[in-house]
C-alpha cells in the first residue's frame, strides 16, 4: 500500500528504444532514474525528439519501457497487463495534451465528465465535481457551449478540468501551452500549477518555454534521451 | 503508369481489409445480375433446343391452334411455292417405367424427308429406324445415367398406354445444338403415331425455304391453304413468344439481380468516400505541385476502374457457379408453371460475360463517380486543411429527407391515378420506394442515434455517436435499408402468396385419393387413363363418389391454354372453384346447365375477361364462342386456364380418355391405406396415386422450388449489406484513430471500446433494418396488388409470416453483429499512443 512518503513516480534505469524502417533502432531514452515525490512540480525541458513525450507516455503506461522499471505510487508497471495499466491509469493518472484533444460533438461539461463516463461513474458527485472545477477555471457559464465556440485557452483550461475530475494522484501534461499565445499560455500554466496545489497532485510537465519551466519546483532537461537532473538528485 | 500502379499497390496493401470488402461487394453485384442473366437466356435456349437439334433450322413452323395438327395439312404446305421442304414432327413425353420421375423427350420425325438432317445415322441403322418396332435414338448421356446400351429394350408410359422401346442407336443431340435436351429419343414419325394411338395427327410442321423466297410472303400464302386450323409463326416471333410468355418470370428476376448491384455500388461509394477522405492531404499536395483538376479525377477513376474489373472479374466466374446451382429450380419453375422444356445445360455467350463484366466496372463507377468529382473539384487549400463532409450531409440531411419523401409521394399519386394501368408501373413505384431509402437515411439516422440516451461508455455511446459521421453511415444504413427492404418485401409476398395457396388448395383440393398417370404432369391431355382403370377405381368399396378430368390445349385469342373438362354436377362442387368474380351457385349452374364456362384469374386479367363476356375458344369444329359464367382464383399455371362441364367438353373436343381421377371416400375410410392398397393393386398401369395430404404437399414443394432462386439473391443482398456495415465500421475506427487512442488514453478498456463499436454496428442496423422494414412493406404492398397482378394475374390475400420475419429479423441482427465484430475488435487495438496531431 503506497504512503505519503512513496514516491509518486519512480523510473529506474529506464531505457526506451524505437525501431525504425529497416530495424534500425532509435534510442529515445536511455538510463533515466529518477523519484519524484508526492505533490511535487517538475517540468521537463527538451528539444524536439528529445525524448520528453515518450517519458510521459511511460509514465502512463501507454508505452512499455525496454529496459528499467517504472513505478507509479508504488507498483511497478511491468508485472501488468493492458487490462491492469488502464485501470491504474483511469484511478491514478491525469493527462494534458498540447492539442487538448478534446471531443467535438460534446459539449464542455461533458468533456470534462468524459473519465467519469469510462469509469461508470457518472453519478451526483461527478457533476458537482464537474462543475466546480469548471467553476474554478471561470468557465462555469460556458458549461453547456460546444467545445468549438471557445478559444485555444479556454479548451486547454476545460481539458484540464478533465484531467482533473477524478482526482488523479499524477497529472501529466504534455506541452499544455505549446498551442497557445504567451498570453493564453501563461494563464493556462498558472491556473495548472495552481489547481495541482489545491488538490495535492504531483504535477509533472513537459514544455519548450524556459519561462514556464522555472514555474516548477524543480527543471530538468532532457537531452537526446539523457535525463539531466538538478545537482541535488531527488 | 508505374507511379499509378505503384501507388494503387501501396494503397490496397494499406487498406487490405477495405479492398477485400469493397472487391467483394462489387463481385457479388456482379454475380447476381449474370446468374440471372445466364438463367432467363438458357430459359429461353431450352424452348427451341430439342427441335433446332433434330430438325436444323427452320424458316417457318406451322402449329396447330387446336390439340393437334391434321396430317391433311402436310401436303398442302409442301404444295406452295417457295417451300423447299418440310417436315412433320410429333412430340410428347413420356414416363420411363421403373425409372422414378424420369421422363423422355419422344420426337417422332419424318427420316424419309428430302432434308439434311444435322446428325447423321449411324451406318445401317435407316432401315431398322424404320422397321424395328420401338426403334428409338437416344443421347449417350441418358444411356449412361440409364444404364442403357444399343438394343437394349425399354418401357415408357403414356396415361395408362405402356409403350415398348428400343435403344437403336446413340446419338449425341448435345453436341449438336448444347441446348437439346438430354432426354430427347428421336424415331420415325409413323411409328410414334402407331405407339402413340395418334393416327392421322402432327404437332408441328416445320419448314426449310428456298434460297430468295419471300419469309412473309409465303407465310401468308400458307396461312391460307391451312385455315383457321393452324398458325404460322417465324423463329424469331416463336422466340418472342416464349420470351413474353417468361417474361414475368424474367423481368422480376432480373429486378432483384439489380438490386444486389444497387446495394454493391453502395459499397463502391462508401469505400471510395472513405479512401479519397483519408488522401485528400495527398490530393492536396498534388494540387499545390500543379496537378490539375482533371488529373486528379482521373487517377481516382482510374483506380475505381482496376476495382471494377477485378471485381467484374471475380463476380463472372461466381455469377456461373451460382446459375449451376440454381438451374435445377429454375427448370423446376419452367416445367412446373409454364410446362416447358427443362434447362439441363446453361447458356453463357461472350456477349453475356462482356455485359457482366461492363455492369461491374459501370456500377463501380456509378457508386465511385460522386465523391470522386467533389474531390477533384475542391481547392487545395481545403484539401489540405480538412474535411467537412460529414458537416455537409448532417446540414443537408433535412432537404435529402424532404426530397425522398417528395419523391415517394409523387410515385404514390402517379400510380393511384394512372400508373396502375400501365402494366410496369409497379416497377416504377418499387423503384421509387428503393430511391427514397438512401435518400431519407441521413436524417433518420442522424436523429436516430444523435438523441439517444446515454448512461455508460458503451453501446449507447457507440450508436449515439453515428449521428456524427453521416457522410459514410448513412451511406451503411442505405445499403443495409435496400437489402432488407427486397429481403422483408419478398418474404411478406411469397408467406402471402404461400397463405393464398393454403387456403386455395384447401378449399379446392378436397378429394381424399388422386389418381392421374405417372407421364401426367408432362404430358397432359395426351396422358390418358384406361377406361377398364377408371372403372376399377368407381367400383372400389370405399368410393363415395369419383370426379374425372380431361384436359387439352388449344388456342384463345392467340393465347395457348388449358381446358379441363371436369363433372360440375358432383355434390360440394362450388368449393372446387375459388371464384374471384361471379357468385358460385350461379356461375356452377349456368357451367352444368347452360354450356357456361369459367376461366382462370390469370387469363381473365391479361385478356380483360370478365362475367358475361364471350370467349373465343378454338376447338376441332372450329372457334366456339362460349359465355364466361365465372372467375377462379388458378395458381397452378400462367398461361391461362378454362374448365366447363365435361359432358360439354366432350361435345367441343370430342370422346377421349380421362387423364386424371379425384377419388371421394365414405366416412371411415383412411386415404393413406387406399392409397397403399391401390398403389399394390394396380402395379403396371403407370399411375401416380396420391393421397389428399401428398398431394398439397407436393404443390407447396413446387411453390417452394419457384422461389428458390428468390432467396439465393436475397441473401447475395444481404452478403454485400453487411460487407457495408463492416466496411464502415473499419472505416470509422480509422477515421476516429485518434479519438479511440484519448478514450484508452484515458482509461477506456479494450473490451469497452469494442462494446463502444459494437454499439456502432447495433445502431446501423437497427436504423437500417428499421427503415428497410418500412420499405419493405410498401414493397410487399406493390408485389401483391401491383406488380403479381399486372404480369401474372393473380390476386393474393396480404399475410405477414410472423415467424419467417422474425426468424429474418434474428438473422439480420445476427449478421449485423457478426459484421461488426472485426471493426470492434481492430477498434479495440487502438493503443493510446496513436493519439496525433490531429483533429478529433
Amino acid at each position: 500500500m503506497p504512503t505519503n512518503d512513496t514516491p509518486a513516480l519512480s523510473f529506474e534505469d529506464v531505457s526506451k528504444s524505437f525501431l525504425l524502417s529497416g530495424d534500425v533502432p532509435l534510442a529515445a531514452l536511455r538510463h533515466v532514474t529518477f523519484h519524484i515525490p508526492q505533490g511535487r512540480k517538475v517540468a521537463i525541458i527538451g528539444r524536439s525528439g528529445s525524448g520528453k513525450s515518450t517519458l510521459l507516455h511511460l509514465a502512463a503506461g501507454i508505452e512499455w519501457p525496454s529496459e528499467g522499471t517504472i513505478r507509479l505510487m508504488g507498483r511497478d508497471l511491468a508485472g501488468l497487463g493492458d487490462r491492469e495499466r488502464t485501470l491504474l491509469r483511469r484511478e491514478t493518472i491525469g493527462l494534458v495534451f498540447q492539442f487538448f484533444h478534446l471531443l467535438s460533438h460534446l459539449s464542455v461539461r461533458d468533456n470534462v465528465l468524459l473519465p467519469a463516463w469510462i469509469a461508470s461513474d457518472l453519478g451526483p458527485a461527478a457533476a458537482t465535481r464537474a462543475a466546480e472545477l469548471l467553476a474554478r477555471v471561470g468557465l462555469a457559464q460556458r458549461s453547456d457551449d460546444p467545445i468549438q465556440k471557445l478559444s485555444g485557452g479556454e479548451m486547454q483550461r476545460v481539458a484540464i478540468c478533465r484531467a482533473l475530475l477524478r482526482k488523479p494522484k499524477l497529472l501529466l501534461a504534455d506541452e499544455p501551452t505549446g498551442s497557445l499565445d504567451d498570453e493564453n499560455g501563461r494563464v493556462v500554466m498558472e491556473q495548472l500549477l495552481s489547481l495541482s496545489s489545491q488538490e495535492g497532485t504531483t504535477l509533472v510537465y513537459v514544455t519548450h518555454s524556459p519561462e514556464l519551466a522555472a514555474l516548477a519546483d524543480e527543471t530538468w532537461k532532457l537531452h537526446s534521451g539523457l535525463l539531466e537532473l538538478p545537482g541535488d538528485r531527488l | 503508369m508505374p507511379f499509378f500502379l505503384g501507388g494503387l499497390i501501396a494503397r490496397i496493401r494499406a487498406g487490405r481489409a477495405l479492398f477485400v470488402l469493397t472487391l467483394l461487394g462489387v463481385a457479388l453485384g456482379v454475380a447476381s445480375v449474370l446468374s440471372i442473366q445466364i438463367l432467363n437466356r438458357s430459359a429461353l435456349g431450352a424452348f427451341q433446343g430439342s427441335v433446332r437439334a433434330v430438325g436444323g433450322e427452320a424458316d417457318l413452323t406451322v402449329l396447330p391452334r387446336g390439340p393437334f395438327l391434321p396430317e391433311e395439312c402436310f401436303p398442302r404446305i409442301l404444295e406452295q411455292a417457295g417451300v423447299a421442304s418440310a417436315w412433320p414432327v410429333l412430340r410428347t413425353q413420356v414416363a420411363i417405367r421403373g425409372k422414378d420421375a424420369e421422363f423422355l423427350e419422344l420426337v417422332g420425325l419424318d427420316l424419309f424427308a428430302p432434308r439434311r438432317l444435322p446428325w447423321r445415322s449411324p451406318p445401317g441403322e435407316f432401315s431398322r429406324a424404320l422397321s424395328a418396332p420401338g426403334w428409338v435414338a437416344v443421347t449417350p448421356s441418358l444411356a449412361g445415367r440409364m444404364g442403357w446400351k444399343v438394343g437394349q429394350p425399354f418401357e415408357v408410359t403414356l396415361g395408362s398406354r405402356r409403350l415398348q422401346l428400343q435403344v437403336g442407336a446413340l446419338v449425341d443431340f448435345q453436341r449438336l445444338t448444347p441446348l437439346a435436351s438430354s432426354r430427347l429419343a428421336v424415331l420415325d414419325i409413323a411409328q410414334a403415331q402407331a405407339l402413340l394411338a395418334r393416327p392421322g395427327e402432327v404437332d408441328q410442321v416445320e419448314i426449310r425455304l428456298e434460297p430468295g423466297t419471300d419469309t412473309g410472303k409465303t407465310a401468308d400464302r400458307i396461312r391460307q391453304a391451312v385455315g383457321a386450323l393452324a398458325r404460322v409463326e417465324t423463329p424469331e416471333e416463336r422466340r418472342n413468344q416464349a420470351q413474353e410468355l417468361l417474361g414475368a418470370f424474367r423481368l422480376n428476376l432480373t429486378a432483384l439481380s439489380w438490386i444486389s448491384l444497387l446495394v454493391g455500388a453502395f459499397l463502391v461509394y462508401s469505400s471510395t468516400q472513405a479512401s479519397l477522405l483519408r488522401r485528400r492531404a495527398e490530393f492536396g499536395l498534388m494540387r499545390s505541385l500543379g496537378a490539375t483538376r482533371g488529373q486528379v479525377l482521373r487517377i481516382i477513376v482510374g483506380e475505381v476502374l482496376v476495382l471494377g474489373g477485378l471485381g467484374a472479374a471475380l463476380g463472372i466466374p461466381l455469377g456461373y457457379f451460382a446459375a449451376r446451382a440454381n438451374v435445377g429450380s429454375v427448370s423446376a419453375t419452367l416445367s412446373n408453371l409454364y410446362l416447358l422444356e427443362e434447362v439441363e445445360s446453361l447458356q453463357v455467350s461472350f456477349g453475356t460475360l462482356l455485359q457482366a463484366a461492363l455492369l461491374g466496372i459501370g456500377g463501380a463507377l456509378v457508386g465511385a463517380l460522386a465523391p470522386a468529382i467533389e474531390m477533384s473539384r475542391k481547392e487545395h487549400r481545403t484539401l489540405l486543411t480538412g474535411s467537412t463532409l460529414h458537416q455537409r450531409v448532417g446540414a443537408a440531411a433535412r432537404p435529402i429527407f424532404i426530397s425522398g419523401i417528395l419523391l415517394l409521394g409523387c410515385a404514390a399519386l402517379w400510380y393511384a391515378a394512372i400508373g396502375h394501368r400501365w402494366k410496369p408501373g409497379g416497377f416504377v413505384l418499387a423503384l421509387a420506394v428503393m430511391l427514397a431509402l438512401p435518400l431519407i437515411s441521413p436524417l433518420v439516422l442522424g436523429r436516430g442515434t444523435g438523441h439517444l440516451r446515454v448512461q455508460s461508455f458503451s453501446f449507447a455511446y457507440g450508436a449515439r455517436s453515428l449521428a456524427r459521421s453521416l457522410g459514410i453511415t448513412s451511406v451503411a444504413v442505405a445499403a443495409l435499408a435496400v437489402a432488407v427492404c427486397m429481403l422483408v418485401g419478398i418474404t411478406i409476398m411469397i408467406g402471402s402468396f404461400r397463405r393464398t395457396l393454403e387456403v386455395w388448395i384447401g378449399s379446392t383440393v378436397r378429394a381424399d385419393v388422386y389418381v392421374s398417370s405417372e407421364s401426367w404432369s408432362r404430358s397432359r391431355g395426351q396422358a390418358g387413363l384406361d377406361p377398364e382403370t377408371v372403372a376399377t377405381l368407381a367400383a372400389r368399396d370405399e368410393v363415395r363418389a369419383m370426379d374425372r378430368l380431361r384436359q387439352t390445349f388449344t388456342e384463345c385469342g392467340g393465347r395457348r391454354i388449358s381446358v379441363s373438362g371436369v363433372d360440375l354436377s358432383l355434390g360440394g362442387g362450388e368449393s372446387r372453384f375459388v371464384l374471384v368474380e361471379g357468385s358460385p351457385k350461379e356461375a356452377l349452374r349456368r357451367a352444368r346447365q347452360d354450356g357456361a364456362i369459367l376461366i382462370g384469374e390469370p387469363l381473365a386479367r391479361k385478356g380483360g375477361w370478365r362475367v358475361g363476356d364471350r370467349l373465343p375458344i378454338r376447338t376441332p369444329r372450329g372457334e366456339e364462342l362460349l359465355s364466361i359464367a365465372g372467375i377462379y382464383s388458378d395458381y397452378g399455371s400462367v398461361q391461362g386456364s378454362v374448365a366447363m362441364h365435361l359432358p360439354d367438353f366432350e361435345k367441343l373436343f370430342g370422346q377421349g380418355p380421362i387423364n386424371s381421377v379425384a377419388l371421394y371416400l365414405k366416412p371411415g375410410n383412411d386415404s393413406e391405406r387406399l392409397v397403399d392398397e391401390l398403389r399394390a393393386a394396380l402395379p403396371d398401369r403407370g399411375l401416380q396415386i396420391r393421397s389428399n395430404r401428398a398431394l398439397r404437399e407436393r404443390i407447396l414443394a413446387i411453390f417452394e422450388e419457384t422461389f428458390a432462386v428468390t432467396r439465393l439473391l436475397q441473401a447475395m443482398s444481404l452478403v454485400i449489406a453487411a460487407c457495408g456495415i463492416t466496411l464502415t465500421l473499419l472505416v470509422l475506427a480509422r477515421e476516429r484513430i485518434a479519438e479511440l487512442a484519448l478514450y484508452r488514453a484515458l482509461g477506456a478498456t479494450r473490451p469497452q471500446i469494442f462494446r463502444v463499436f459494437l454499439g456502432k454496428g447495433l445502431g446501423l442496423a437497427v436504423c437500417g433494418i428499421g427503415m428497410g422494414s418500412a420499405g419493405g412493406l410498401a414493397l410487399a404492398l406493390i408485389l401483391v396488388f401491383g406488380i403479381n397482378r399486372a404480369y401474372f394475374g393473380w390476386t393474393l390475400a396480404l399475410h405477414f409470416p410472423a415467424q419467417a420475419l422474425a426468424a429474418e429479423g434474428l438473422l439480420l441482427f445476427s449478421a449485423a453483429i457478426l459484421a461488426s465484430l472485426y471493426p470492434a475488435f481492430r477498434a479495440s487495438r487502438t493503443p493510446a499512443m496513436e493519439l496525433s496531431r490531429d483533429d478529433l
